[in-house]
C-alpha cells in the first residue's frame, strides 16, 4: 500500500534521474554535444521488429539483422532525426556504450552493498565483503600473467568472474558448519579470504614484469573500453538479478530483527541467507568482472539512499540500486572528461570516502 | 493448542530438554519458570519451529509442527522476545506491520486484512498513539509493546512470550502482562481466546497473572500445576538451589514466593527469622526496596568478617549444590553483630525483589 506507492515514486524520481545523468553524459567529452542532439540520435537507434523472413533474405541489407538458420528479422526505424554522422558515431559507438555499461555496474554494486549490509547488519559491509572482488582480482591477474592459454577458452573477464564466483563460493563453504552459516563467522572468513588472496594479487604482481601497468589499472576499476557486447551481457544479467533480490526485499527487512526473530515470523532463515548471498555474490561478479574492483559504490550509496528513504528494503534496495547507476555514471563521466583520464575506481573512493566519513560524522552510526 | 511430547534438544552435545511434555489450551495462560540455564528459552524456540528437536513431538493448533512450512508454523504462533535489536529507523507501524510476513507472498503487497490486523494489534496494545515513530526513539516499554503489537498482528491461535518483562520496570511489567492476560481471555478482533505459553523469570508476577505454572530445571519438567501448588512445591526450592518462604500477597491476594537466605526464616534462628517474615508479608517495602536497590553495592558485605558466620548457615539448609553454596557465601556477613539488623532486611528487600 503505502510502501509501494512511496517505493513507486521514488523510483520513477531516480528513474528519471538516471535518464538524466545518463543524456548529459553522453554530451559531454572533447567534443561537446547538445543534450538535444543526443536525444535525435537516441531517438533515431529505437528499432521495432515488425518481421521475420526466412530463408535467403538478403543479410547486407539495411534494418535487417540475421540470425542462425537464414532466418532474419526486420525492423523500422520509426525516428528519423537529422544528426550529424559524426556526432551519432561519438554517441553510439564510443560514448554510450561505455555509459551504459558504467549505470549497470553501479546498479549492480550499490544493489548488492544494500544487500550485504542488511544482511551482515553491519554498515561496514560492502558487496566483496565475502571475497567476491578479491577472487575476481586474482583471475584477472593470473589471466594476464598467465603464459598459458587459459582453459574452456575464459577470457579474462571469464577468469575474474570464475575467480569471483570461487572465493564468494569458499567463504560460504569455509562459515557453514553443520548446515548453519553464522553471519559473524561469514564476515570474519570473509576478511581472511581477502587477505589471503591480496597476497596472492600481491605476489603475481611482482611477478608480472611488463604487465604490471595493466594489472594495476585493472585493479583500480575502469569503464574505458567497454564494448556492447559487455553491455548486452550485463544486461541480460543485472536488471534479473536486481528483481531476484527485491523479491527478497521483505525477508531482509524481517532478517534486520535478528535470524531468531525473523524463524519466528515465518522467514526460512537458512534459504533465505543463501538465496540472498548467492544472488548478491554473483551480481557483483559479474560487475567486478567487466569492470574491475570499484570501491565506495556499494558502500556509500546504500547509505545515502537510507537517510533518504528509510531502511525499507521494499523501498531502499531499488532506489539504491538506480541511484548507484547514476552515480557511477557521474563519477565515471568526471573520470574521463579531466585532462588525463583517470580510473573510475579513484574517482568513486575520491568522492566517496570523504561522503562517508561525512556521514560517520555528522550520524549515529547505527548498527543495522 | 500448544503441545509437546517427550521434547528433547541437545546443543553442542549438552542435553537441553529432556523428555518435556507440556499442553496449553486455548483461554490458558500458562507460565513457564525455572532457574537461568534451565531451558526455558529452548523451549520457546523448539515450540516455535526456529529451532529442530532431536526428539519428541510438537503440535500447534492440532498439526505436527515437524510437517508445517515456516509460513504455516508462523501463522499459527507468535512470538514475543524478550527484546528486538531495533537500532534501525523503521516506524512503530512497519515494525508491527511485520507481523503479516507469514502472509504475504513475495511480490505480494499487504492489502486490507493485514492493515485491518496492524491497526487493530496497534490499539490492542496501546502502539497506535505513536505509530509513525521510529522504534528506536521508544522506551524499553513502548518497545515491548511494538513487539505484543507484531505477535497480534500475526493473528495466531497461540502465542509464546520468551521473558517479555524482564527489562521491564514494574509498571511495565503489569501492562506488559495485563495484555497478555486480555488476549488469552479473548476481546480481540476475532474474538476468539489465545493459548499462551511465557517464560516469566519473576515468580511472584508469573503466578500473579498465570492460570498454571511449569516449573522446568535442568531440561526437565519438574512440576506442573496452578500457582499456588508448584510455588509450593518442594521441588522449586530444589531448582533454584534457595530455600523459600510462600506468602499470601496483601494487595493483590496471589502467591507470593521469597528466596530467603541462610539463617532468614530459620527456626534456628529466631531474631532473623522474624525480621525475614515481616519483610517478606510487607508488599510495599518491597516495592520500595526495589527503588532503592540501585545503589546499593554487593562488594561491601562479603568483605572480611563473614566467616565464623558462614559455618553455622551452611548446616541451616540442606542445600549440598553448588548454587546454594555460593548463594551462603555472598551473604556471610549478614547475621554480623552491629549493622547486622539493617543490612540483613536491605539484602531481604532486595532478594524478593529480583
Amino acid at each position: 500500500m503505502r510502501v509501494w506507492r512511496r517505493a513507486g515514486w521514488y523510483s520513477a524520481a531516480l528513474a528519471a534521474v538516471l535518464a538524466a545523468v545518463v543524456t548529459v553524459s553522453a554530451g559531454i567529452g572533447p567534443v561537446s554535444i547538445p543534450a538535444r542532439t543526443v536525444l535525435s540520435v537516441l531517438a533515431n537507434a529505437v528499432a521495432v521488429p515488425v518481421g521475420v523472413d526466412a530463408g535467403t533474405a538478403d543479410a547486407a541489407r539495411a534494418g535487417v539483422t540475421s540470425l542462425a538458420g537464414g532466418v532474419s528479422v526486420r525492423y523500422v526505424h520509426p525516428f528519423a532525426f537529422p544528426v550529424s554522422d559524426v556526432e551519432r558515431t561519438i554517441v553510439m559507438r564510443v560514448r554510450l556504450p561505455r555509459i551504459l555499461l558504467g549505470a549497470l555496474v553501479g546498479t549492480a554494486l550499490a544493489a548488492a552493498g544494500t544487500v550485504m549490509q542488511g544482511f551482515f547488519r553491519n554498515p561496514m559491509a560492502d558487496p566483496s565483503i565475502v571475497g567476491v572482488s578479491s577472487g575476481a582480482a586474482v583471475g584477472a591477474v593470473f589471466a594476464i600473467v598467465s603464459p598459458l592459454a587459459l582453459p574452456f577458452g575464459l577470457g579474462l573477464q571469464g577468469a575474474a568472474f570464475a575467480g569471483a564466483l570461487a572465493a564468494g563460493f569458499g567463504v560460504y563453504l569455509i562459515a557453514t558448519r553443520d548446515g548453519r552459516t553464522p553471519v559473524a563467522t561469514l564476515l570474519l572468513a570473509g576478511v581472511a579470504v581477502q587477505t589471503l588472496l591480496g597476497a596472492a594479487v600481491s605476489f603475481l604482481l611482482l611477478r608480472s614484469g611488463e604487465s604490471m601497468r595493466r594489472i594495476v589499472y585493472w585493479l583500480m576499476g575502469h569503464l574505458d573500453g567497454a564494448s556492447w557486447g559487455d553491455v548486452t551481457g550485463l544486461a541480460l544479467v543485472v536488471p534479473v538479478l536486481v528483481v531476484v533480490l527485491f523479491a527478497y526485499a521483505r525477508d531482509l527487512n524481517v532478517l534486520l530483527l535478528g535470524e531468531s526473530d525473523a524463524g519466528a515470523l515465518g522467514v526460512n532463515v537458512a534459504r533465505s541467507k543463501r538465496g540472498l548471498l548467492a544472488v548478491s555474490s554473483v551480481l557483483t561478479a559479474a560487475a567486478v568482472a567487466v569492470s574491475g574492483v570499484i570501491g565506495f559504490v556499494g558502500l556509500v550509496v546504500p547509505h545515502a539512499l537510507r537517510l533518504v528513504v528509510g531502511p525499507d528494503h521494499r523501498i531502499l534496495l531499488p532506489t539504491s540500486a538506480l541511484a548507484g547507476g547514476s552515480f557511477l555514471v557521474a563519477a565515471d563521466t568526471l573520470a574521463r572528461s579531466g585532462a588525463a583520464e583517470v580510473p573510475v575506481g579513484i574517482v568513486t573512493a575520491a568522492a566517496g570516502a570523504p561522503f562517508f566519513l561525512y556521514l560517520l560524522r555528522t550520524r549515529e552510526v547505527y548498527e543495522l | 493448542m500448544i503441545g509437546a511430547r517427550d521434547l528433547g534438544v541437545a546443543l553442542g552435545g549438552e542435553r537441553v530438554l529432556d523428555g518435556v511434555s507440556l499442553s496449553v489450551d486455548a483461554g490458558e495462560l500458562v507460565g513457564l519458570v525455572g532457574p537461568n540455564g534451565a531451558g526455558k528459552t529452548t523451549l520457546v524456540r523448539a515450540l516455535n519451529g526456529t529451532l529442530d528437536p532431536g526428539a519428541g513431538e510438537r503440535e500447534l493448533d492440532g498439526d505436527r509442527v515437524a510437517g508445517l512450512s515456516r509460513r504455516a508454523v508462523a501463522r499459527r504462533v507468535a512470538t514475543v522476545p524478550q527484546e528486538a535489536t531495533f537500532s534501525f529507523e523503521f516506524t512503530v507501524e512497519a515494525a508491527v506491520e511485520m507481523g503479516r510476513t507469514p502472509y504475504v507472498s513475495r511480490f505480494g503487497r499487504t492489502d486490507r486484512d493485514d492493515a485491518d490486523a496492524v491497526r487493530a494489534a496497534m490499539e490492542r496494545a496501546g502502539v497506535a498513539g505513536f505509530a509513525d515513530r521510529s522504534v528506536t526513539t521508544l522506551s524499553g516499554g513502548e518497545r515491548q509493546r511494538v513487539l505484543f503489537a507484531r505477535a497480534l498482528a500475526q493473528e495466531t491461535p497461540a502465542l509464546l512470550l520468551d521473558e517479555p518483562t524482564a527489562s521491564l520496570d514494574i509498571n511495565h511489567q503489569v501492562r506488559t502482562l495485563r495484555l497478555v492476560r486480555d488476549a488469552v481471555e479473548g476481546g480481540g478482533a476475532d474474538g476468539a481466546g489465545k493459548a499462551a505459553l511465557a517464560a516469566i523469570h519473576d515468580l511472584n508476577l508469573a503466578a500473579r497473572f498465570c492460570d498454571r505454572l511449569i516449573l522446568l530445571a535442568d531440561g526437565r519438567v519438574r512440576a506442573e500445576g496452578d500457582p499456588e501448588a508448584v510455588l509450593g512445591d518442594p521441588a522449586l526450592a530444589e531448582a533454584f538451589g534457595v530455600r523459600v518462604a510462600l506468602n499470601r500477597d496483601p494487595a493483590v491476594g496471589s502467591p507470593l514466593v521469597t528466596a530467603l537466605e541462610d539463617g532468614e526464616g530459620d527456626r534456628t534462628t529466631a531474631g532473623v527469622d522474624a525480621r525475614g517474615a515481616e519483610r517478606a508479608s510487607g508488599d510495599e517495602e518491597d516495592g520500595g526496596g526495589g527503588e532503592r536497590d540501585g545503589d546499593r553495592d554487593d562488594g561491601g558485605d562479603d568483605d572480611g568478617d563473614g566467616g565464623g558466620d558462614n559455618e553455622d548457615g551452611d548446616d541451616g539448609d540442606g542445600n549440598g549444590d553448588d548454587a546454594g553454596t555460593r548463594v551462603e557465601a555472598d551473604r556471610g556477613g549478614g547475621g554480623d553483630t552491629d549493622a547486622g539488623g539493617d543490612g540483613g532486611s536491605d539484602r531481604a528487600d532486595r532478594r524478593s525483589d529480583r
